[in-house]
């Protein structure tokens, strides 16, 4: 008599558990989650899978389990270049196949694969001991962090073919209006801040050259996307909290007076970078409008 | 009697946009009748994959194929996914929307592969049903792939051609009919390519996809990485007298080369189409060389990597 044919989804549960268990098919059979959908061992399989002329069930499952890990993995590898450069092809992909157990895709989009590899990085981080403090992993997280920053302004919202603020645009707002403005960040404009020099080792991997690990130095920077491009400027610490301070909306006599209070610059250079680091900025397509803050 | 392709228009021969092509493609304009371009490659994008397609949609007829529909899988239709999707085919004017007879993930997983269904009553009706929901959603014929597949199951009670004949009656759904998946999954499932081509309903074949593949020796597998091997030609000389010739796209997704070489690729569909020199011309092409380690596994999905400076 023809046994009774298993309900679809009990089928899918069940083959999704064999095929993405990372001990491999025949470990996801006999797992407690494929068992508990369609309870089959290694001997009784065919129940389920047919084997063909050439290959026995587990083996033609095998295709899709290899390919499971191995297309992910191709994925995570083209988007992390520099990271996958840095700590080597091995122990990156031994990363990025435990995130993917933690992490599996619940998008349709492969551009989300790896939204959460830095925070799981920093989930999984190792508590430093007295041989490690940490700072490797620090690197890493930092190289993380960056380059899956570089994803989301590549493809997300952009500014490209509009109109941006221009150095000259402050004229009209001279006089009494000027120290209440406030400046609107395009949507691609990002500040980031990192323990090491990420941006410049990225970059060098990007070159195709093989740099060296860097030492820490406490990095600051903006990144923004023109004509499609993402591209990148270092910052000094002044510079990072007065625009990020413009980019929560503080008129820009609050910024100013924010980062003065802070950083306690010398008065007259003061006045003279802040014109120089406008244009520079504005140069540099940062800012789409500004306004002037109501009264309250 | 049912109108060939369902009505849609024979466009010529097509390729796979890519990424990778981008500049070549903006720059030179090829002589390509069409593109094919991976639809949530460009659902969401807000940067450059967009802005190129639409530069490209403004010259060139697009086709949209996608890889996530799910439409086998027991989980919901995704209905923000078709949202998009229907939005993407309205804003960039598709000549329309395909995907594949399979599933990609369930329980909110996506296993980013084209997985196979049994093929039984039980799962003809789930299928009929979302076909026809999803048509109705996105107020247009669905038209859907054959997929290379390399398992069976014992739960399936009817071949997959007799799947893909019912399905098409019941749901008036089109088809894509890959060629290379016919000569891949003839091999791994042991059926005959021939006899396939000869019953499924050809009239409603709106599209043939053609690709390489990789020989283990004791399965093929659909890795889209090299040319297309002289069987899968003689299938598709077949596949172009039944239908008396569909729009044809060929798919390169793996150690892709220049432009011109995919495009050459394609361009030699012309000899298949013409009967005086069909037969003969291809004998001493090559069959596909045995690689028992596939350097590359198939993805459905291909993924664009940032460009920064």
């Amino acid at each position: 008599m023809k046994q009774k044919i298993h309900e679809l989804d009990l089928i899918q549960r069940w083959m999704q558990a064999v095929i993405m268990n990372p001990g491999g098919v025949e470990e996801g059979i006999i797992s407690e989650t494929s068992r508990c959908e369609i309870d089959v061992t290694t001997e009784n399989i065919e129940s389920v899978i047919c084997r063909s002329r050439s290959l026995t069930s587990i083996e033609r499952l095998n295709v899709y389990g290899n390919a499971y890990y191995a297309r992910l993995l191709d994925c995570l590898t083209a988007e992390f270049p520099a990271l996958s450069f840095a700590i080597g092809e091995e122990l990156f992909q031994s990363f990025a196949f435990d995130y993917l157990q933690d992490y599996p895709s619940t998008s349709y989009t492969l551009n989300k694969l790896s939204t959460n590899f830095p925070k799981y990085l920093r989930e999984t981080r190792p508590t430093p001991t007295d041989d490690d403090d940490g700072q490797w992993m620090q690197f890493v997280i930092d190289l993380a962090t960056l380059e899956r920053l570089y994803s989301d302004v590549f493809d997300g919202p952009g500014w490209e073919g509009k109109q941006t603020l221009r150095n000259t645009d402050f004229e009209r707002f001279r006089g009494k209006n000027h120290s209440m403005l406030v400046l609107k960040t395009v949507p691609c404009f990002r500040l980031t801040k990192f323990d090491y020099p990420v941006h410049e080792y990225a970059s060098a991997v990007r070159r195709k050259e093989e740099p060296p690990l860097p030492e820490p130095i406490p990095t600051y920077l903006a990144i923004s996307r023109i004509e499609y491009r993402v591209r990148r400027w270092s910052l000094s610490e002044l510079q990072y909290d007065l625009l990020t301070a413009l980019n929560d909306s503080q008129t820009l006599e609050e910024a100013i007076q924010a980062v003065v209070k802070t950083h306690q610059p010398d008065r007259d250079s003061f006045a003279e970078n802040l014109q120089n680091w406008f244009k520079e900025w504005t140069d540099a397509s940062f800012f789409e409008s500004a306004s002037v803050a109501p009264n309250i | 009697m049912q109108i060939p392709r369902l009505g849609y228009e024979n466009v010529g021969l097509g390729v796979g946009l890519r990424s990778l092509h981008y500049a070549h493609i903006l720059e030179h304009q090829p002589a390509v009748d069409w593109f094919e371009v991976i639809s949530e490659n460009y659902m969401d994008s807000q940067g450059k994959p967009r802005y190129v397609l639409d530069q490209i949609a403004e010259r060139y007829p697009i086709v949209m194929h996608g890889v996530s529909m799910s439409i086998g899988s027991s989980d919901p239709l995704d209905f923000e996914y078709l949202s998009r999707l229907k939005k993407l085919a309205d804003a960039v004017g598709t000549l329309w929307v395909s995907d594949h007879i399979c599933w990609t993930g369930i329980a909110g997983l996506n296993a980013h592969d084209l997985l196979p269904i049994p093929y039984n009553e039980l799962t003809l009706k789930h299928l009929v049903e979302r076909v026809r929901v999803v048509q109705d959603f996105l107020e247009r014929p669905l038209i859907l792939e054959n997929p290379s597949s390399y398992v069976t199951f014992a739960d399936s009670s009817m071949s997959e051609c007799e799947f893909i004949v019912r399905l098409c009656e019941e749901t008036e759904c089109g088809l894509l009919l890959d060629v290379n998946n016919v000569y891949v999954s003839s091999f791994n499932h042991d059926f005959d390519p021939v006899e396939y081509l000869r019953t499924i309903p050809y009239r409603r074949v709106v599209q043939f996809h053609l690709a390489g593949h990789t020989n283990c020796g004791t399965h093929l597998i659909d890795t889209h990485d090299g040319t297309v091997i002289d069987p899968v030609w003689k299938l598709f000389r077949l596949a172009h007298e039944l239908t008396g010739g569909v729009s044809t796209l060929l798919e390169w997704d793996a150690n892709i080369p220049a432009f011109p070489v995919v495009h050459r690729e394609v361009l030699k569909a012309k000899r298949f189409m013409r009967d005086d020199i069909a037969g003969e011309r291809n004998e001493n092409e090559p069959s596909s060389t045995l690689q028992e380690k596939p350097e590359t596994v198939p993805h459905p999905a291909t993924f664009v990597t940032a460009e920064v400076e």
